[in-house]
């Protein structure tokens, strides 16, 4: 009887095969070695087998390289083992600001308009952008900078207290928007142009509060990005 | 005079003949003395490379706190052994892995491993590498096959026909019932179950009768149609044999369906079917087919081959609560009997006649 222990993620690694990898130029030949111990002494190689293409793909499968089928709704932009891209339309959103300093305090709690926006998750990082329109955007369409605070000029969010979703696959998308706009916003994340508002940030949204009124894009700031560049950049600079 | 001798030539003023060498590769051409190359046998090819500097073991630690709790109340309980804590390196979950395999080892692990290829698991889910664990403090001890170890029955239900009519269905009851306490046999009547929803499957369609299905019934012996007799009968039965490899076979089955029976199986809870929503059933421990390739063996090839689409269902499921050390010792206690129970099996397999094939090879 094999035993082994798995509590929380303690994990103990035994030693249980080895590739060699064999190069000729730019030819190479890997053969996979089961690891023998003996009572005492080193551990030895055995014979090799050459490496077939079914132990790479469960190699790839043991580095998360591989998704479970599933069925993508229309609002997903891109999916691969790492990352997932999907837009949702306007809608009124409900926000919290910590009650830091008065101003965020009145704007606490409240419905407020929200443009179209892009979120992706890479690697359980969350992005942010927002859309000049209303629709699904393409490869090439113009994305605009998030207007929230915690986001920063790449749209990278700033997780803080937000309650980050375990999951992320096509069913929990909705989830990871709840988790959000479900955290305080509750300060600027570096120097990013959030809005075109003559008056501000703070101004903005003090503006939409309990408007019944679409949200005006016209004071969306440029992020200087495509939907395609942000897909190929994920977050980077 | 050997080649070897030939470049040999002495060295030194006193009587003993000594032989020098020169440093690798080069040969002192004025003293004539053999470079090590020229001493040393030709290599023969075949190396087993050895990995001197490799560490054979990682280990990564997380949260130890559930593992301390468990190694403290192991060692209260006297499950643990002292020795085994400077052997684990002092880490908790090493501690806990050394306390299993010797649970194990002192509970028969050497003749399970003869004809049982099985895991177990010490840890705090019941599906591996699930994101939900089980109630906090609350860990589990895991039964599961690797493969299933295979047993041929008709040889052995034919000798024991000879002795007593009755006696095929009894051994096959009790050898049967005692393994399925605790672990899933797969046997005709699992087969039986196949067919039928074969059937099931073939009777919509179009020509149906152009679809064979194994022909489970004309495998199984007439003998197993008989009533099984009781234990206490079996015993009495036992008495009277004369035949030494007969009485050593009934009474090995008297010690299996005793040891069985020596604890209850830990209750399957709510909270246990809620982690293991939508499994499939557990894999087989064991198949008990009455040959090599009959139709009980040919639905659990049939059935195998889609047991993995979804996680099966462990074989065994032991809770062991950390707020109550009690549940810790039973929980061992239960192991303890599973695997007896296992061992005895295993003697009972070394025992039936035509089970030789199934000893599993094992590298020491």
């Amino acid at each position: 009887m094999t035993s082994h222990v798995r509590i929380g993620d303690n994990r103990i690694f035994m030693l249980k095969q080895a590739v060699l990898l064999y190069q000729d130029g730019s030819t190479t030949l890997a053969t996979l070695h089961e690891v023998k111990s003996l009572h005492e002494g080193a551990p030895y190689l055995g014979a090799g087998q050459s490496v077939t293409t079914g132990f790479l793909e469960r190699l790839a499968r043991g580095l998360g390289a591989s998704l479970a089928p599933e069925v993508l709704p229309a609002n997903i932009l891109s999916r691969t083992p790492e990352l997932i891209v999907w837009w949702s339309p306007e809608k009124p959103r409900l926000m919290f600001f910590s009650d830091a300093n008065k101003d965020t305090t009145e704007l606490n709690g409240r419905m407020y308009p929200h443009p179209a926006l892009v979120f992706m998750v890479n690697d359980r990082e969350l992005l942010v952008r927002a859309l000049g329109e209303n629709r699904r955007p393409t490869a090439d369409t113009r994305l605009k900078n998030a207007p929230y605070w915690n986001t920063d000029a790449h749209g990278r969010v700033c997780l803080g207290s937000m309650r980050v979703p375990e999951e992320v696959s096509a069913g929990s998308l909705s989830v990871w928007e709840d988790a959000y706009f479900a955290s305080e916003f509750t300060h600027p994340s570096g120097a990013v142009h959030l809005t075109t508002h003559p008056g501000g940030f703070l101004r903005l949204w003090s503006s939409l509060a309990r408007r019944d009124r679409r949200f005006p894009v016209k004071f969306l700031a440029d992020a200087n990005q495509t939907l395609q560049e942000f897909v190929q950049k994920r977050g980077e600079s | 005079m050997s080649g070897t001798a030939d470049v040999l030539s002495l060295v030194g003023q006193s009587d003993r003949t000594m032989f020098a060498m020169a440093p690798w590769a080069s040969t002192s051409a004025s003293r004539r003395v053999p470079t090590a190359e020229q001493l040393m046998a030709p290599e023969c090819g075949v190396v087993l490379p050895r990995l001197n500097e490799v560490p054979v073991e990682h280990r990564f630690l997380a949260d130890d706190r559930e593992t301390i709790r468990l190694a403290e109340i192991l060692v209260t309980l006297g499950i643990g052994a002292v020795e085994d804590w400077s052997q684990s390196g002092r880490d908790p979950t090493k501690y806990a892995s050394l306390t299993l395999q010797r649970w194990i080892r002192n509970h028969g692990g050497a003749t399970i491993d003869r004809r049982f290829d099985l895991d177990v698991t010490l840890g705090d889910r019941l599906v591996d590498y699930s994101d939900e664990r089980g109630p906090r403090e609350t860990l589990y001890l895991i039964v599961d096959p690797e493969a299933a170890a295979f047993a041929v029955l008709r040889p052995t239900l034919e000798f024991l026909e000879k002795i007593h009519l009755r006696l095929p269905a009894t051994f096959f009851t009790h050898f049967v019932g005692s393994l399925n306490r605790w672990v899933r046999v797969y046997d005709f009547h699992d087969a039986e179950e196949r067919v039928e929803m074969l059937r099931e499957w073939y009777e919509g369609e179009a020509n149906a009768e152009q679809y064979e299905v194994p022909d489970v019934e004309g495998c199984v012996p007439q003998s197993l149609k008989e009533r099984p007799l009781s234990l206490r009968s079996l015993r009495a039965i036992g008495d009277t044999i004369r035949r030494d490899e007969t009485r050593d076979l009934v009474n090995v089955l008297l010690e299996l369906c005793r040891i069985s029976k020596q604890v209850r199986r830990p209750e399957f809870t709510e909270e246990m079917g809620e982690q293991l929503m939508d499994s499939n059933p557990p894999l087989p421990c064991l198949l008990a087919a009455f040959s090599a390739g009959d139709a009980v063996a040919g639905c659990f090839d049939d059935e195998a081959e889609t047991a993995l689409e979804t996680t099966p269902q462990p074989n065994l499921i032991i809770p062991l609560k950390l707020t109550e050390p009690t549940s810790v010792r039973q929980g061992f206690r239960t192991l303890g009997v599973v695997c007896e129970t296992l061992a005895a099996a295993s003697r009972l397999l070394d025992l039936m006649p035509g089970n030789d094939d199934g000893v599993i090879g094992r590298e020491k």
